[in-house]
């Protein structure tokens, strides 16, 4: 890499990570840190839900992924994470907006008592602490194979970008990271569209990639060059697109880091309308991202660990000047998605962990200044999950971590928003998730003589649905038959509803709701949370124009996104 | 920081990421067409930032 490489790459960073450093000072209070005032507009929110979703390791891992499963992988990006974010906008978020939590675990306690939220804080501490882990190796595997750094310096230059992030989150809370998070977007979107463009047009396009494929290996270009290409033994292709689909709802439903962006919406149309613009934006940098590990296996068809494919595919193709451009996205992915696990795990240990269970009565300060110290904290925890990867390549490990634990939690979730089981089944439904996942790692691990159904990853997303949702179906009918049918009050603003209710009412419901929050922080902060509207604009009489609703362009975008990956790319 | 800072702040960014691609092509020909459109395009961009401050009047 050349001065002028190494000086984009700073200018770029440093230039948006000073902006939101100084730009988002004055945020006092806790409803101002932690939801930015529930002021913000639907492009920041969705450019900034994309900048968290797609780390430094979704450019890395994700060739790396591709180049070992092909373009299967796309389902997860096109479908699945839109779907999820969907799924969260039009109907998940709906109750925990209009009940006035800052959190998504806040929301299950009151649906289902306070295991169900002590659970959801330690999923979302070690999947997105493992997350970190992931984009710090991915970072300092790119700054060693693209920059030329010694791996010293590199991990030194992986913890500079690390606390950096932090400097900026602490002083300015969530407004401070969707707005640079949306600046980073630009910057990871053009990374991205410039090293696939140097690729495909060196390989001759898809035609030209086809040919190479096939001389290495016929198999290859059939494996590789298709949606349904993947499929383990005794796995069905589509059980595989099922798993690559399943695993990013439920990063979409159950991540506080992401639900916090949607819950600082100024508008219930703000939040929908930023599911949108995230799909499509994620939609078209992960193209280039998965269809990079295909390109590269017909240049590097034989590498041993294949999270190196990216890197070596900039080294090869790209020249000075493009390179920084490229690598520049790359540090702002790590930036964003570091900024958005520091807001949104600190929301959780603080309002779910600190404030529930250990310091109860403090001041609103006081709480403030504990999110804002948790979040180094938080960052520095990803370091413990790095000397762990690297060896069978970060997706896979991901991919089984996932389906044990965050599965079961999106199952709860849903089953607690969309139906009327009774508030003991949350828990049920967790551990009858979380048993028989952990159960299938065991087996697979340890080599046990079960089948294949049992402990395959892709089965388990199957599995986690069934079994959870099952299992608290069952138990809220044994439930119901000894004392009776769950009552409206039990879960008033609680479940979706399209109907808004009264303001005074939920407020009070709310407040008044859990025994143990009496004259808590948490209580007042419940009570005197804003009902906010559901449209950010004037209705006109002639009623909301067709580019104006969400729900239209959902269905679009999920109807076009099926037909090119399950008609063209099959 | 007031909406004219932000502005002047972010044009001033674009620029000098503009001239840095720009003066890339030095450093070596290949892929020359894209670094002049990406350099040209920031440049653009910097310019719409201070025109826009200007046309608002903000302060």
């Amino acid at each position: 890499m050349t001065v002028i490489d190494w000086l984009l790459v700073i200018v770029i960073n440093l230039g948006i990570v000073l902006y939101g450093l100084f730009t988002f000072r004055g945020m006092k209070e806790s409803f101002d840190w932690y939801l930015a005032a529930k002021s913000l507009p639907w492009w920041a929110i969705g450019l900034s839900a994309f900048a968290t979703a797609v780390d430094s390791g979704d450019y890395v891992a994700v060739a790396g992924g591709a180049y070992r499963f092909g373009i299967s992988q796309l389902s997860q990006w096109w479908l699945g994470i839109a779907a999820g974010w969907m799924v969260l906008s039009f109907f998940v978020i709906i109750p925990m907006y209009r009940s006035g939590v800052y959190t998504n675990a806040e929301w299950l306690e009151f649906r289902f008592g306070p295991a169900a939220r002590v659970i959801a804080v330690l999923i979302n501490l070690q999947s997105r602490t493992n997350v970190l882990g992931n984009i710090y190796f991915s970072m300092f595997l790119v700054l060693n194979l693209i920059g030329g750094v010694s791996s010293t310096w590199s991990w030194v230059l992986v913890v500079g970008v690390a606390a950096t992030a932090v400097l900026y989150v602490v002083t300015g809370g969530l407004m401070s990271d969707v707005i640079t998070n949306a600046l980073q977007s630009i910057a990871m979107l053009v990374g991205a569209v410039v090293l696939w463009g140097a690729v495909w047009v060196n390989m001759g396009g898809w035609q030209g990639i086809h040919q190479k494929l096939e001389a290495l290996n016929p198999e290859f270009s059939r494996r590789l060059l298709h949606v349904g290409g993947y499929s383990p033994a005794g796995v069905p292709p589509l059980l595989v697109v099922f798993g690559f689909v399943v695993v990013l709802i439920a990063y979409a439903v159950i991540n506080q880091y992401e639900a916090i962006r949607f819950l600082g919406a100024r508008s219930e149309w703000d939040f929908k309308m930023a599911a949108i613009v995230a799909a499509l934006i994620t939609a078209v940098c992960l193209w280039f991202n998965v269809t990079v590990g295909p390109l590269g296996k017909a240049d590097f068809p034989d590498l041993k660990i294949v999270d190196q494919i990216y890197p070596l595919m900039v080294r090869k193709y790209l020249p000075p000047g493009l390179i920084g451009i490229v690598l520049a996205g790359l540090v702002a992915a790590g930036y964003s998605t570091f900024a958005s696990i520091g807001i949104g795990i600190s929301s959780l240990l603080v309002r779910d962990i600190y404030a529930r269970f250990l310091v109860r009565r403090a001041s609103d300060d006081h709480y403030t200044l504990v999110g804002r110290i948790s979040v180094p904290f938080i960052i520095a925890l990803g370091f413990a999950y790095v000397p762990f990867l690297g060896k069978a390549g970060m997706l896979a490990f991901y991919l089984r971590l996932a389906g044990a634990v965050v599965v079961p939690l999106m199952t709860v979730i849903l089953m607690g928003v969309f139906t009327r089981v009774h508030r003991a089944t949350g828990l049920i439904g967790l551990l009858v998730g979380l048993g028989y996942g952990i159960s299938a790692i065991l087996a697979d691990f340890n080599h046990w003589p079960l089948p294949v159904w049992y402990t395959s990853t892709w089965w388990a997303y199957l599995w986690n649905i069934l079994l959870p949702a099952g299992s608290m179906l069952l138990a809220s009918k044994i439930i119901d038959r000894l004392r009776g049918p769950v009552t409206d009050e039990e879960i008033k603003g609680l479940i979706y509803r399209r109907r808004l209710e009264p303001e005074e009412d939920l407020r009070s419901i709310m407040g008044r709701r859990l025994k143990v929050l009496e004259g808590t922080w948490l209580q007042k902060t419940l009570q005197s949370a804003p009902q906010m509207p559901r449209y950010s604009f004037t209705i006109p009489a002639s009623g909301i124009p067709w580019f104006r609703r969400p729900a239209l362009w959902a269905w679009l975008y999920l109807v076009i996104a099926g037909w090119l990956l399950f008609v063209i790319l099959w | 920081m007031s909406n004219r800072l932000e502005r002047i702040y972010g044009a001033v960014l674009l620029f000098i990421v503009a001239a840095l691609v720009i003066a890339s092509i030095f450093y070596g020909p290949q892929m020359w067409e894209v670094k002049a459109l990406i350099g040209i395009t920031l440049l653009a961009l910097g310019l719409w930032f201070l025109w826009g401050m200007g046309e608002k009047g903000d302060d």
